[in-house]
């Protein structure tokens, strides 16, 4: 009888295959929450790069000047549901944020007065780069979907940037992280100013599926940052590098449409560029 | 036998077989998640390089035409600013190890390519070309991505690679501009100037006679005909003989009178500034005589500026008083030499014209700045007119000329120069005889279109450029229509005789249609409208309206008498500024329809609103967006 049942084989490979299941799931899911994380990881990278050309194109006006409206920011911003359809599909519900920027460079503070090096030429001294402004998106406040997702309203601090500047030959290391992607610019080098629009995104995903629950606090955030030029040449060069700022030539917000929420943009805040 | 047993036996032995598959199995499926997170990175690096890589190109061409502009170094500008901004956004990325871009790719070659690779370590490779018109840089990168779980199946890097590529064409262009220089543009420049004028020139005949000052060191004016007293200082509008004047009698002397008896008009009476005819005004005044011209001068501490009546009759002489507003205008010349734009020039008067050619001066040294060795883009032609059109650069004549459009801008520019005394030459000196007095679109245009004619290009080369024209006019247009709308009186070259008469037909006729001719030409039309300085008084174009013939209709200045004036009230039209939300003037609504596109027209009336309209329609006419071609 004992025999019998020992040799007994029905159902052995049900049961093994019960054994190794959790494994074979738990695989499986990993996989599938890993190229999950990487899509958007890639997507949070496509969406900086998507927002900040897009906006650098439709600055673009017709006297050759360029100006974003509040509402042409937010259009803008809103490329988040473009470049990661989930959010639109309600497969992600995590927490977002995307901040556009207007950032110009001068070689000298405001007010002082200093050696100006020739326009677009190889500048020896460098530059700092000033925030003009930052407008985060904000659907709820602007009459766009949000399609459930909560925004957080990042701004780049205005003005000039003092701390936080990576520079991309001493300090290239340091990694970019949520905490730090806001005050970053990786432009300590630079001897070639030139405005830049700064599209920074942001994506906190929640990761519920065991095993990957065991790392990374259940959530995993990914940030990015585009830098981009405007895309028009002032056909009058004259305006040195270091003369940029508030002079209109580029990277103009419309400060007549001013943002709608309390974390204004720069110039509704008061904060005086020279 | 035994071994064959225990060998059948295992093999049929299915214990463990799952456990058994599963272990082999997870080999490769643990192989293929390991290459499917690698190449999850890859994919994320690839997407930062790619970015940075876009964006720098972007930086690239952008800095290389800046840098023609500026007179520098394009080449060295471009490689500098892509490396420098590849630098900057390519971030680190986890095993990510660049080793420089690839040469320059073959369809390049030959294209005046300049190639750098950056500081040492070099991690990416700048190509900036420039073949006239076009700007284009090239970003590559190639390197290595380290990888994790790969390395078990004995592969340690995957290579990546990727390439950018901006352009920016800046395109050939033909800059026709067309600067209005008839009579109406030579209104004063400013309200001062303006007024300056009113005080110094009653409308008629006037020169300056040297051999009278007056008891304030002012020179005597000698005047002939159609004048009137008015006082300049207190009533903006005119008030009224008042005052002194000098004349001189039959033996030459120096007489001074006093005119106790012809007071200006009671309180409350002051002249209408709009229709002078409104007002009280002396009935007689006392003649100059004929032929002994009536010498006026300023008043002792009333600045008034005086002017006489007809001066037919007996010298002292009482006779009728036909009200004569004083003028504005540097015009109404004589051809014995005397005239009001001799007597601007010695009073330092500003004239609109000067703005203008000023402002047309300003252009061209941004055009200079623009159009440098190796991007010498820009052609230019400067023609002025008024009842016809006339080559001031390069060439001189309608007739005979190789190319309206020339590319030495410096020698354009000292053209149109703006007289500022009484020169004769070393300026550009605007019509002074009668036979060019008004503007007349329909001949302007017509000539226009069939000297500037070659029909615009691509913009890619200098025989297809790209064909704009500026066109600078108060929009005043002077000629007589019967009440068929027909022209009435035209010279043989088209152009209105006479020119007294201030009157013009329906605006569609006079300039929309005229202008057609110059669009379908294929000429893109900026048009530049500067509408009059309000006028302080209005009886220039009131005056005459006795004289025209019967059957033809008088609109002064293109529109009703009632429109003008309301259309040049500073009470109606506060501003010119375009953006306010005032509709179009008659005149404006004609020109912005002349204009090609709706950014095209614009419309200043000082000095500093022309100027920087005229740099805005160059900066609209060649803005051009810098693009990535992949």
């Amino acid at each position: 009888m004992l025999r019998h049942r020992r040799l007994c084989r029905r159902a052995v490979a049900a049961l093994e295959f019960a054994l190794v299941a959790p494994v074979l799931v738990i695989m499986i899911i990993s996989v599938f929450e890993i190229c999950k994380a990487l899509i958007i990881r890639q997507e949070v990278i496509n969406t900086a790069h998507s927002i900040s050309l897009t906006a650098s194109l439709i600055a673009v006006q017709g006297n050759g000047t360029t100006a974003l409206s509040h509402s042409q920011v937010q259009a803008v911003e809103s490329d988040i549901f473009v470049e990661i359809p989930w959010l639109r599909d309600g497969i992600e519900q995590g927490n977002a944020s995307v901040t556009l920027s207007g950032i110009e460079f001068s070689e000298q503070d405001p007010g002082s007065t200093g050696t100006v090096c020739a326009p677009y030429t190889n500048c020896a001294t460098s530059f700092s780069p000033y925030v003009a402004w930052s407008v985060p998106y904000q659907p709820a406040q602007n009459g766009l979907s949000s399609y459930g997702i909560t925004f957080a309203a990042l701004t780049r601090p205005c003005g000039k940037m003092t701390s936080g500047i990576l520079d991309i030959t001493g300090d290239a290391n340091t990694p970019i992280t949520y905490a730090n992607f806001m005050t970053t610019l990786r432009v300590g080098g630079i001897t070639y100013p030139d405005p830049i629009l700064v599209a920074d995104v942001s994506y906190t995903e929640t990761i519920s599926s065991f095993p990957l629950t065991l790392f990374a606090g259940n959530t995993l955030t990914f940030v990015a940052s585009a830098y981009w030029p405007v895309r028009v040449i002032p056909f009058n060069a004259n305006t040195s590098p270091g003369d940029q700022i508030g002079s209109g030539e580029l990277t103009v917000y419309d400060p007549a449409n001013q943002d709608k929420s309390a974390t204004a943009h720069c110039k509704a805040n008061g904060v005086s560029l020279p | 036998m035994k071994r064959q047993l225990r060998c059948a036996l295992l093999a049929e032995n299915r214990s463990g077989v799952t456990s058994l598959l599963f272990a082999i199995m997870m080999v490769p499926l643990i192989l293929i998640l390991g290459l499917a997170i690698d190449f999850g990175f890859y994919i994320d690096a690839s997407s930062k390089l790619d970015l940075a890589a876009d964006a720098a190109a972007m930086h690239a061409v952008r800095a290389a035409s800046m840098a023609a502009s500026n007179g520098t170094t394009y080449q060295n500008a471009g490689l500098l600013a892509g490396e420098q901004w590849f630098a900057a956004q390519a971030e680190v990325v986890p095993g990510v190890a660049l080793t420089g871009g690839a040469p320059v790719p073959p369809s390049e070659a030959g294209k005046n390519c300049t190639t750098g690779t950056g500081p040492s370590p070099a991690t990416v490779t700048v190509t900036v070309c420039y073949t006239a018109p076009t700007y284009t840089a090239t970003v590559t990168y190639t390197g290595t991505t380290n990888i994790f779980f790969s390395k078990l199946v004995g592969i340690s890097t995957w290579p990546i690679a990727g390439t950018a590529t901006s352009t920016i064409t800046n395109s050939f262009v033909d800059f026709g501009i067309m600067i209005d220089n008839s009579q109406s543009m030579l209104i004063g420049a400013t309200t001062t100037d303006i007024t300056t004028m009113n005080e110094n020139t009653p409308c008629a005949q006037v020169t300056a006679n040297p051999a009278i000052t007056d008891n304030n060191g002012y020179p005597g004016l000698s005047m002939q005909a159609y004048s009137y007293f008015f006082n300049g200082l207190n009533n903006p509008y005119g008030q009224g003989p008042i005052g002194y004047y000098y004349y001189q009698n039959a033996n030459g002397q120096i007489v001074p009178q006093t005119l106790p008896s012809l007071t200006g008009p009671a309180a409350g009476q002051q002249c209408d500034p709009k229709l002078i005819g409104g007002c009280a005004y002396p009935a007689s005044i006392i003649y100059g005589g004929a032929g002994k011209p009536l010498l006026l001068t300023k008043n002792t501490g009333n600045n008034i500026i005086g002017a006489c009546n007809n001066g037919g009759g007996a010298p002292g002489a009482a006779g009728p008083n036909t009200p004569q507003a004083p003028c504005a205008f540097a015009c109404h010349q004589n051809a014995n030499g005397g005239d009001y734009y001799a007597e601007a020039r010695k009073l330092g008067v500003t004239l609109r014209l000067d703005i203008v050619q000023q402002a047309a001066q300003n252009l061209l040294t941004t055009m200079q700045n623009y159009s440098k060795p190796p991007q010498t883009l820009l052609n230019v032609g400067i023609y002025t007119f008024n009842s016809s059109l006339q080559p001031v650069y390069p060439c001189t004549s309608l007739t005979g000329c190789a190319s309206p459009f020339g590319d030495d801008l410096g020698q354009a520019s000292k053209d149109i120069k703006p007289c500022t005394g009484t020169e004769t030459t070393g300026c550009l000196i605007p019509p002074i005889t009668l036979d060019k007095p008004n503007t007349y679109f329909p001949n302007v245009f017509a000539q226009a279109a069939a000297f500037l004619a070659g029909k615009p290009g691509d913009g890619l080369s200098q025989a297809t450029a790209y064909k704009n024209l500026f066109i600078i006019t108060d929009g005043v247009s002077d000629w007589n229509i019967d009440a068929n709308n027909q022209p009435v009186g035209v010279n043989p070259d088209g152009s209105p005789n006479g020119g007294v008469q201030q009157a013009v037909g329906p605006l569609d006729q006079l300039i929309v249609k005229p202008c057609d001719a110059l669009k379908n030409a294929g000429f893109t039309i900026y048009v530049l409208y500067t509408p009059y300085q309000p006028l302080p008084t209005w009886t220039y174009s009131y005056t005459q309206q006795a004289s025209l013939p019967a059957g033809v209709n008088y609109y002064p200045y293109g529109v009703t008498l009632q429109n003008f004036v309301t259309e040049n009230d500073p009470t109606t039209f506060p501003d010119y500024n375009p953006q306010l939300t005032q509709p179009d003037t008659p005149i404006q609504a004609a020109l912005r329809a002349c204009a090609t596109n709706s950014n095209g027209f614009y419309t200043a009336n000082d000095s500093a609103d022309i100027n920087n309209a005229l740099q805005q329609m160059l900066a609209t006419a060649l803005n051009s967006a810098a693009r990535v071609t992949n």
